[in-house]
């Protein structure tokens, strides 16, 4: 039980994805206008995420690995299609707003990244939280930058008018999410160097 | 060889396995979304015509679609075909010629869920041509009535935005006053132009007669604060004004010309335009069809 | 860097080519062209007759899509060898849809030589440049639809590695651009498999980039030294996905779609490249630690997005 407990907030901090691994960086800028869109494809996310990371756990054994890369790839296009599918019954409003972040999942770097590197070694269970921690970590960054930009930019949160005037409206457009990952990001820069008192090297970005 | 036979198998199996779960998924869920998709409209068109959440729509509320083709005979000569809704439930097709001369009128072979369908209403429309002509569908109008009585009419419109196009819904009152718009879909930037979807613009529109909105034209001015106080419904509700208080102001303003965005001129003319092309285009030809209509004697639906 | 020179003159060439054609009228017999938003101007071939020309009733003007609405002739005036009319109207025209004149009974020297049709539209050449411009400035994919960030924080570091990867990138881009819309058009869309397309363009481009990095191994090892590694980076740009799904979306021709792939490619290489240039320079300043790398890299690019929105309202047709 700790095991998966650990690898669920390895997603959500140490590892998280768009902030520490900087993989994936697309959807964080574009989607996160406001909370609800970033909620929404960070679900999607997660569901493509953790169906993947089973299917391709389960099957490791069965995937040779000279196309294991192909493989990944099919199995990955195939569950998102499966919830761009799925998706526009359950919420059409929002399947506009995210549609072609949705078609895009296939190619974040973030999933065939972890499948490479923890669902074609580990069994089901592990691989399971794995893929759900590292979907929530996203998940959470997008709703964290979301909050930011609609704040800041609309004065509204998740759709209710918070402050009743738009402070600043270039949170909404595309610098203003620049603006935020960066400064995000150099946020938790700074709060490891307080906690263990090294300073990290940035990921490459992916 | 046995190696490259392995990963062929392989990969050809993945690929086997993700398509047909793939084509299941899509049997089960394509009928759900086309379904949604024409709840949404019909939500849409309910509240353009007044009711909503608010006010349910009452029993004897019909809402009927007219469909409108263009079409080409065998020398490329073009006329318009209108699939309307005629008595005990069935369709006929209304070919009209291009200077306001009806044709003739061709009885249709279809089911009112058919034709909800393009592929399906598409097949049934050249059925009954003659061959050599095709059929291009081209708009849909809703007419709306109460019982036997008129009650107006919503019309799909389409236009140029700032980056790709809106498309927008007019709802018109029996005397073409407008009723009121809804922005369907439009790609504009969050924050400027992305605004016309906002109760302060859209319902400047509300309450134009036609002779106002033919001459309506877009103003780079801001909007008068008492103006701004009664076009959106929460704002009204907040201030505490009486219904005769807001019928006052609105009245008022009446004849104003569309006050721009501020920072979207150019998706605020869009949309004024739009509404503008759709509700002339639509009256001139409503007027021909309710000719041909009686010229020949078709005793519609509506 | 001498590939990177010739790369760029070629582009500049290419482009101011297409501008020098998309601003000559079109002058062959049966298309007319706008003038402003106001008139619509015809070439007979042959000069015609003032009194038959100037008669407004002579003409028939209605959008291409709407054949029963007619748009009313303000006023009719010819040019000095009466081979030319120009038709003047009182209400804006759309100049973004397709406008037929019918020329009724045209009279030329006494004789009446027929009735005549023209279609006014943008010419192919000017939608086209439209397409290119906005894929590559006003929606440019980096920093207006923020895609393919992926790979721009990885290889914006040195103006050499950018350009490297903005010449393979277009390279690719172009081609698979088209082979997805032609997989498209004619294997998926006859079948009703639209739904597979994530899956068949995603497996394009893969195929397509291994076929390159094979060929380049063996034809050209030169080449293959300095771009073959980005290639493998080139599957998981988003960039390379997006273009062909809004190709399809859009409803794109084949012409059309190259030169979104074009511009979308070209649009990255210049993203790139101005990138590369701010953070060499970036290197030698003095940067707060925790915003080292990645974090002063995002603000830059924030400020780059804010002066690509100048690109907004461009429109040179």
């Amino acid at each position: 039980m700790n095991r998966y407990l650990t690898l669920l907030w390895n997603g959500l901090i140490p590892e998280n994805p768009i902030f520490r691994l900087a993989l994936s960086l697309c959807p964080a800028v574009a989607v996160t206008v406001s909370i609800k869109n970033g909620l929404m494809l960070g679900l999607a996310v997660v569901f493509v995420q953790v169906a993947s990371s089973c299917t391709v756990s389960i099957f490791k054994n069965f995937i040779h690995p000279r196309i294991r890369i192909p493989a990944y790839v099919i199995i990955i296009a195939t569950w998102v299609t499966i919830i761009d599918m799925i998706l526009p019954v359950i919420n059409p409003a929002v399947y506009k707003d995210v549609e072609l972040f949705i078609k895009l999942i296939v190619v974040f770097a973030i999933i065939i990244s972890r499948l490479e590197l923890f669902a074609s070694k580990e069994p089901l269970g592990l691989s399971f939280f794995d893929g759900l921690g590292m979907g929530i970590g996203f998940t959470f960054g997008l709703c964290l930058v979301g909050a930011i930009r609609e704040f800041f930019g609309a004065g509204q949160l998740y759709g209710y008018d918070v402050l009743g005037f738009q402070p600043l409206l270039v949170m909404i457009l595309p610098a203003g999410g620049f603006f935020v990952i960066g400064f995000i990001m150099a946020t938790f820069n700074w709060a490891e160097y307080k906690i263990t008192g090294k300073m990290p090297k940035s990921g490459g970005g992916h | 060889m046995k190696e490259i036979l392995k990963i062929t198998a392989s990969l050809t199996a993945v690929c086997v396995a993700a398509a047909m779960l793939l084509g299941a998924v899509f049997a089960k869920t394509d009928h759900a979304r086309k379904a949604n998709e024409e709840k949404i409209q019909e939500e849409t068109i309910q509240s353009l015509l007044g009711y909503g959440a608010g006010k349910k729509a009452p029993e004897d509320l019909k809402v009927y679609p007219v469909y409108r083709y263009v079409i080409h005979d065998s020398q490329g000569k073009s006329l318009l075909g209108y699939v309307v809704p005629v008595k005990d439930k069935a369709f006929a097709l209304v070919e009209i010629d291009v200077s306001g001369k009806p044709e003739k009128v061709l009885p249709l072979k279809a089911e009112p869920a058919q034709l909800m369908e393009a592929g399906a209403r598409d097949a049934a429309v050249k059925a009954v041509l003659p061959q050599g002509f095709t059929a291009t569908f081209a708009q849909t109008l809703f007419i709306a009535n109460l019982g036997s009585e008129r009650l107006g009419y919503v019309i799909p419109g389409r236009t140029q935005g700032f980056k790709t196009f809106i498309d927008l819904m007019v709802a018109l009152e029996k005397d073409f006053t407008v009723k009121g718009i809804a922005i369907i879909r439009s790609e504009e930037d969050p924050g400027l132009g992305a605004e016309i979807q906002k109760d302060f613009f859209k319902n400047q529109f509300a309450g134009k007669p036609e002779d106002v909105l033919k001459g309506l034209k877009v103003v780079k001015e801001p909007l008068p604060a008492d103006y701004l106080s009664v076009l959106d419904p929460a704002k009204i509700k907040a201030a505490g004004l009486s219904p005769e208080k807001v019928r006052e102001i609105k009245d008022k303003h009446l004849k104003d010309d569309i006050y721009a965005l501020t920072g979207a001129t150019i998706s605020s003319r869009a949309v004024t335009n739009g509404v503008k092309d759709t509700v002339r285009k639509f009256v001139y030809r409503l007027a021909i069809l309710d000719q041909a209509l009686k010229q020949e004697k078709l005793q519609v639906a509506f | 860097m001498k590939m990177g020179k010739i790369f760029v003159k070629t582009s500049l060439v290419l482009l101011l080519s297409m501008i020098v054609a998309g601003m000559a009228v079109a002058a062959d017999p049966g298309s007319g062209s706008f003038k402003k938003d106001k008139a619509i101007e015809i070439s007979f071939g042959v000069p015609v007759d003032e009194a038959w020309a100037k008669n407004v009733g002579n003409f028939t003007v209605y959008e291409k899509p709407d054949p029963d609405i007619k748009i009313p002739v303000e006023s009719v005036t010819l040019d000095s060898r009466r081979v030319t009319a120009t038709l003047n109207f009182a209400d804006s025209l759309n100049t973004g849809s397709e406008y037929v004149v019918e020329a009724k009974g045209v009279t030329s020297d006494g004789k009446v030589i027929g009735t005549r049709e023209f279609l006014a539209r943008k010419t192919q050449v000017q939608l086209l440049f439209t397409i290119f411009l906005t894929a590559s400035l006003i929606g440019n994919f980096v920093f207006t639809k923020y895609l393919g960030l992926c790979i721009f924080f990885g290889v914006s570091q040195k103006k050499e590695t950018a350009i490297g990867m903005g010449i393979t990138f277009t390279l690719v881009m172009v081609l698979s651009a088209i082979m997805c819309w032609a997989f498209y058009n004619y294997v998926l869309e006859p079948l009703h498999l639209g739904f597979l397309k994530i899956i068949v363009f995603i497996g394009i481009v893969a195929i397509f980039v291994q076929a390159v990095d094979t060929i380049l191994r063996k034809v050209n090892p030169y080449l293959f030294k300095k771009l073959g590694v980005y290639l493998v980076l080139i599957t998981t740009n988003c960039i390379i996905l997006a273009v062909p799904l809004l190709n399809v979306d859009t409803g794109y021709g084949s012409v059309s779609s190259l030169i979104n792939g074009l511009g979308a490619g070209l649009g990255f290489a210049l993203a790139l490249f101005l990138m590369a240039c701010v953070r060499e320079k970036l290197e030698v300043c003095r940067v707060p630690p925790t915003f080292q790398g990645l974090p002063i890299a995002f603000v830059v690019t924030g400020l780059f997005a804010l002066a690509f929105l100048g690109f907004s309202g461009l429109a040179l047709f």
